[in-house]
């Protein structure tokens, strides 16, 4: 009996081999927006559709000051998680993502001045999890945005610190 | 346990470091001079807190400074408005604004000392450029300008005036015209005529009459407040950078 083609799909999707669940993170976050140093949080989660790939989405917001402005800057990013090495106590990791990023200036003094811009791009990252338990790891990542606008394109490197909570499968 | 993690935090915080010395713009080289750290505020809408800020359509576009005194120190906006240039001049300079090649407006900024950081934050329109506001920090202290330090309460000419700090002042004009000229300050706060640097400034006239009509008013005699930056002040001279200049009395 030949088994019909979408029943291929579903195994390439099925998860393989030992079962992993998803995992959430939170973490501080540091990212330098053009010249301006800005920090914040990152929320992340991740769903695993491969042994070692996880469908990934990402929402960052940090905020900062500069040359006497506040500066906001809110990064939604979703995209794909590779696992690299075999896992273990340390798990290395390089992700990929595709977003849009709106960054906001304000400026107040008798008056108040507010300027937005919201840009499309991606980032490209690696990071790593020191687990701490099997559900509880500790987690670092460093990630390139590549910012696309009408004022033209930023690269903006961002580093984030935190912890990630596997659920089990 | 925990050393490994540790040591990966610390690696962490190093690169971050790292970036933190590093992006700045190519053309931005480092040394000596002053630092000018930047916001250009595009298509700005304002909410009044005491007045109301007129919002313009400005074309959105790739916004670059130049300055003009050397076309080599220049910078490209950021897409949060962001900008810096160093090794400036300390003799003063003039920033020329430009969206996608086309001259939108300048700003010229008054003497400063060495090592000074100017903050300036702007606010950009389709026909011109407004300086909303000019802070300087003194990387050496005791305030920059030409007043060589601090030497006793009579080191700048204007009571009460500290080179690098905001500045209000009320008085007359003696000369010049709306990009440059010399006041003459009410009473005796100040022992001679103040420079006053205000082509990037927004001005404002009693009356109804708009910022073009404004700024022809401004003529010897006209009775001004001006609101802005004490860039440099010494015993002899000052020099104001401003912000806003009020037309009083025509």
């Amino acid at each position: 009996m030949t088994a019909p083609a979408w029943t291929l799909g579903l195994i390439l999707l099925a998860p393989a081999g030992r079962p992993a669940g998803p995992d959430v993170s939170a973490s501080y976050s540091f990212l330098r927006a053009g010249e301006a140093d800005l920090h914040g949080v990152d929320l992340a989660g991740a769903f695993p559709f491969r042994p070692k790939w996880r469908l990934l989405a990402d929402v960052s917001l940090h905020s900062g000051s500069f040359a006497g402005a506040h500066l906001e800057q809110t990064n939604f990013l979703a995209g794909a998680r590779r696992l690299l090495g075999a896992g273990g106590t340390w798990q290395p990791f390089a992700q990929a993502m595709l977003g849009v990023a709106r960054s906001t200036s304000r400026f107040e003094a008798s008056d108040v001045l507010i300027a937005s811009q919201t840009s499309v791009g991606g980032s490209l990252g690696v990071g790593t999890d020191y687990r701490l338990s099997p559900h509880w790891a500790l987690r670092g990542q460093a990630d390139y945005l590549i910012l696309h606008s009408s004022a033209g394109r930023d690269g903006d490197p961002r580093l984030s610190v935190g912890v990630a909570y596997r659920f089990p499968r | 346990m925990f050393g490994r993690p540790v040591r990966l935090l610390l690696l962490l915080t190093a690169a971050a470091a790292l970036m933190r010395c590093g992006g700045s713009n190519p053309a931005s080289p480092s040394g000596g001079g002053v630092k000018l750290q930047g916001v250009v505020l595009q298509n700005a809408t304002g909410s009044a807190s005491s007045s109301s800020v007129s919002a313009r359509s400005a074309a959105a576009g790739k916004i670059t400074v130049t300055v003009r005194e050397d076309s080599s120190l220049s910078a490209t906006v950021s897409g949060n408005g962001t900008f810096e240039i160093q090794s400036l001049p300390t003799g003063g300079f003039t920033l020329i604004f430009s969206v996608n090649g086309v001259v939108v407006g300048q700003i010229t900024i008054s003497a400063v000392s060495e090592g000074t950081t100017i903050k300036i934050v702007v606010k950009l329109s389709e026909k011109e450029v407004e300086l909303v506001d000019l802070e300087t920090d003194d990387d050496a202290g005791g305030g920059g300008g030409d007043q060589g330090g601090d030497d006793g309460p009579k080191a700048c000419m204007i009571n009460g005036g500290t080179a690098g700090s905001n500045i209000e002042l009320e008085g007359n004009v003696d000369s010049g015209d709306s990009a440059q000229f010399k006041m003459r300050v009410n009473g005796n706060r100040a022992s001679g005529l103040v420079d006053v640097t205000a082509g990037g400034a927004s001005y404002k006239c009693n009356g109804d009459k708009g910022s073009a009509d404004c700024k022809a008013n401004l003529k010897a005699g006209a009775k001004v407040h001006v609101r802005g930056n004490l860039t440099s002040c010494s015993t002899t001279a000052a020099s104001v950078t401003a912000t806003q200049v009020m037309i009083q009395k025509d």
